[in-house]
């Protein structure tokens, strides 16, 4: 899969919803066309974004039909209990109701060094900071090597700020 | 040079570099995984049918069709010399994917087993794109991880489509950095993301998906990179290694590797990155440039 690279506003502009969750619930249905679909519920919701109740289930397309396996390379898949910040759009709608696909999904990790939640990218790389329209991506990089991971709570104000004043306007609704 | 001679020079090279290289076991490449078992092949390829067609124009490369860059794509993989190639069909009998199982159909949604169409799409059967360029809707048998078959659906309205007169679609093909147009938005470079999308149709997932931080156009990103690089070759000789492997694949290996989650690529070691670029320069390279229908089987010499 080829995606179309978001930055930081745009990922809160082009958000439906933005939620902290964490995973209760995974279950897999077959859609219309008997394709497999996995439907992922976030329960323990933060909402920064959007018209969401006590729970939150997003429709991923893919998952196991009889003897065959269904796989979309890039698709991000969970586990129970996995605790997140999504980017939701297009659930119900679109192969994929994350923002970005992959970019729209943040880790979030309880880190032992800070005694507090911290913020990672979908491949579990570390977010340093919100650098004006950039996810700052902790690695091999000298500015970035050693670099703290972002705690959740200043990375949900970076999106509140965002929300408050964006760099940006929302996309048409499609 | 003839395939046989760059072989016998990939022996000699690999030969003579074995100490050296066997001191350094870093990789980056990943396959995909279907219940533990990496996704592949069985018959050592596999058969793709381009109905991309011709934009009507000539293309930035040269190319006066965007089949020609499928099987450009195919070919490139095929040069690399693994024992896996890609067959390039273009046009035919076009057999939607998009439907149940049943029928004949591989998996929901990839229609009949060995049928991998390339083509364009404005929606994936019947669900909205969002941000997706392109994607290989991958079908794989569950217990083996045998690959069944492999569509790739190319959107023809991407999102991040630049409204430019170079762009087609939101497309063109070209080399190089990747280009905006006038509108600075995106014109996307079908040669490199379908070189990208192959990878997935053969087996190989995201490098920097699974830790690793390397140079790979199968890396998830789309970038500058917009040729196989040595830890692309790398990956797909893991999963199809012949008698000859490239001299950074760990010949004899009949599965895939995956490196420990965080492992990076030794610079320190120059031949783990040299090696492979050298036998990329001296690899058999043929690019179509008519858009005649017209099969590819580099290894094969057709």
């Amino acid at each position: 899969m080829v995606v179309v690279e978001r930055d930081f506003p745009e990922l809160v502009a082009r958000a439906e919803q933005i939620v902290a969750g964490t995973v209760t619930d995974i279950k897999q249905e077959a859609d219309a066309a008997g394709a497999p679909v996995t439907l992922v519920t976030f329960s323990d919701l933060t909402v920064l974004k959007g018209d969401v109740g006590d729970s939150l289930t997003l429709r991923f397309y893919g998952g196991e039909a009889g003897e065959v396996v269904v796989h979309i390379p890039d698709m991000p898949t969970f586990a129970i209990g996995d605790r997140a910040v999504l980017f939701v759009a297009g659930n119900g709608r679109d192969v994929c109701p994350l923002v970005g696909v992959w970019q729209g999904r943040f880790n979030v990790r309880f880190d032992t060094t800070q005694q507090a939640d911290v913020v990672e990218t979908n491949d579990r790389v570390p977010v340093v900071a919100i650098a004006g329209r950039q996810i700052v991506r902790g690695g091999a990089a000298a500015e970035t090597a050693g670099a703290a991971a972002m705690p959740l709570n200043a990375f949900l104000d970076s999106v509140a700020g965002e929300l408050a004043h964006p760099a940006i306007s929302a996309p048409p609704v499609r | 040079m003839s395939s046989r001679s760059f072989r016998h020079l990939a022996l000699v090279i690999s030969i003579s570099m074995a100490p050296v290289l066997s001191a350094t076991s870093a990789h980056g490449f990943a396959c995909l995984k279907i219940n533990g078992h990496c996704a592949r092949w069985t018959q050592g390829g596999a058969i793709l049918h381009s109905f991309l067609g011709n934009p009507g124009v000539g293309l930035f490369n040269g190319t006066l069709s965007w089949d020609s860059n499928t099987v450009n794509a195919g070919n490139d993989w095929n040069a690399a010399g693994a024992a896996f190639h890609f067959t390039v069909e273009v046009g035919g009998s076009f057999i939607n994917p998009c439907g149940p199982q049943g029928a004949g159909h591989a998996c929901p949604n990839t229609g009949p087993v060995g049928d991998n169409p390339v083509f364009f799409a404005n929606n994936f059967c019947g669900q909205g794109f969002g941000d997706i360029i392109e994607l290989t809707n991958n079908c794989a048998d569950r217990n083996s991880g045998a690959m069944l078959n492999a569509p790739v659906f190319v959107n023809s309205a991407p999102a991040n489509a630049s409204h430019d007169p170079n762009s087609i679609m939101g497309w063109n093909a070209y080399d190089g950095a990747i280009r905006v147009g006038s509108d600075n938005r995106v014109i996307n470079d079908i040669h490199r993301v379908l070189v990208h999308e192959l990878g997935h149709v053969l087996g190989l997932d995201h490098p920097d998906d699974n830790g690793q931080m390397v140079f790979a156009i199968m890396n998830s990103r789309e970038s500058n990179i917009y040729q196989l690089q040595p830890d692309d070759i790398s990956g797909l000789f893991s999963l199809y290694p012949n008698s000859n492997p490239p001299a950074n694949s760990s010949g004899g290996n009949t599965g895939c590797q995956i490196a420990a989650r965080g492992a990076h690529a030794n610079p320190a070691n120059p031949w783990i990155l040299l090696m492979p670029t050298v036998l990329l320069l001296l690899r058999p390279r043929r690019r179509s440039e008519t858009g005649q229908s017209h099969q590819v089987d580099a290894l094969r010499g057709h």
